[in-house]
């Protein structure tokens, strides 16, 4: 029951995701957090496994949180049920050749969806924010802070890398588990 | 090696008139061939450090340098429809290019082999990290990049919405989208629908201005 539950769901979230892997972060968060399978922070790692490993986020993802679920089985589900729309899509695609991309419509409406996918991305980096920053830290001599600085400090540097060519995602997620040994490493 | 592709070097040398020809004729048994797409695409999706995003350059290295299977203009059409339907970009790609070269059995070949790295290293990382998890130096680490993957989402949001405030629609699916998800809560395949049917009924009430939106993004892709 469980593995179809995950096959049916990620087919979903294969299907509605448009624009690639990240596109589905804020779909996985929202099945995450329907069916308290896990709690958000959890889901951060997952997504930092996804970004540091090799192959589309989307697949790595989905077959951890699987694997979470439902381990080898679910895993082999949660892969399936993610790749299945786009394959059966693009063999459609390739069977008829259709030239839809040049279609007018087929492009105002994903020029829509992207600005939708954007702004959702932004809402769950928002809830995902929101559940590291309520993790109060512990600083030396008993005392802990509310606001998060190191934490604060490693998005803002992040954020203004990010842009650039040479940092790409497991180079950036590399310093800033280095970071993340300098900076908190001392009072855990 | 790329004068020599021009000249029809390789056996699926169809130039740039047309990408959707015809199959060409396969000089391999189907069953070596369908270990060399294996090979091929198990080696892509195993290099794919980053996400799909990484995976066109490495498609034109293995498939159009290497093997000769395809041009560069080819695998960045194929790319290109890969993003605009719904799914994994990789998997939808090489599902396509696997497809042009062996029909439904080499899509479906080409399309495990791009998943396979990705989903045998997730296993061992999923076996392996509740035992790391003890181990102080990764719980820090771990700690670190919690907020490293929210900035690279926002990154990523940036970018994929670059275009957003540039139209009065594409803006007010943006903001309509934020304030519905932030207050409401609602479900996000619901703005992903509307905003999709609001696309097409926006193409055909309102074709000029239509136009007129998707030519200044066209501009400002190029």
């Amino acid at each position: 029951m469980i593995l179809l539950i995950l096959v049916a769901e990620f087919f979903r979230i294969g299907l509605f995701s448009v624009g690639g892997g990240y596109a589905m972060i804020p779909l996985m968060q929202d099945l995450l957090l329907r069916m308290e399978w896990m709690p958000a922070t959890d889901f951060l790692d997952i997504l930092a496994v996804a970004e540091m490993t090799p192959g589309p986020i989307a697949v790595n993802a989905a077959t951890f949180v699987g694997y979470r679920v439902a381990g080898l089985a679910g895993a082999t589900s949660a892969t399936v049920g993610v790749c299945l729309p786009g394959f059966l899509l693009m063999l459609a695609v390739a069977r008829y050749s259709a030239r839809f991309r040049t279609h007018a419509a087929y492009r105002m409406a994903m020029h829509l969806v992207r600005s939708v996918v954007c702004a959702l991305l932004l809402s769950a980096a928002l809830g995902l924010a929101r559940a590291i920053l309520t993790d109060a830290v512990r600083l030396p001599f008993g005392f802990s802070a509310g606001p998060d600085a190191p934490a604060i400090f490693i998005f803002t540097a992040t954020l203004l890398l990010a842009g650039r060519r040479r940092f790409s995602p497991p180079v950036l997620i590399g310093a800033a588990a280095a970071a993340g040994i300098l900076l908190y490493g001392p009072w855990l | 090696m790329a004068a020599l592709r021009s000249q029809g070097a390789g056996w699926y040398c169809t130039g740039m008139a047309n990408p959707w020809s015809p199959r060409p004729p396969d000089p391999a048994a189907p069953g070596k061939r369908d270990a060399a797409l294996f090979r091929s695409f198990f080696k892509i999706g195993a290099a794919a450090f980053g996400g799909g995003y990484a995976i066109l350059p490495l498609m034109e290295a293995e498939l159009a340098d290497r093997r000769g299977w395809f041009d560069v203009a080819e695998i960045a059409e194929a790319y290109a429809l890969g993003q605009s339907v719904p799914g994994v970009i990789a998997i939808n790609t090489a599902a396509l290019l696997g497809e042009r070269l062996g029909g439904r059995r080499g899509a479906a070949v080409a399309a495990l082999a791009a998943a396979l790295p990705a989903f045998l290293v997730i296993l061992l990382v999923a076996v392996v990290l509740p035992e790391f998890h003890a181990v102080r130096g990764v719980r820090a680490a771990l700690l670190g990049i919690r907020p490293a993957v929210i900035a690279i989402i926002v990154r990523a949001a940036l970018r994929i919405g670059r275009f957003s405030l540039r139209s009065l629609p594409a803006a007010l699916a943006l903001l309509g989208t934020l304030l519905l998800m932030l207050w409401l809560r609602v479900n996000p395949v619901l703005p992903i629908v509307v905003a999709a049917l609001a696309g097409v009924v926006t193409a055909w009430r309102a074709p000029a201005r239509t136009h007129r939106i998707l030519r200044r993004e066209r501009e400002k892709t190029a």
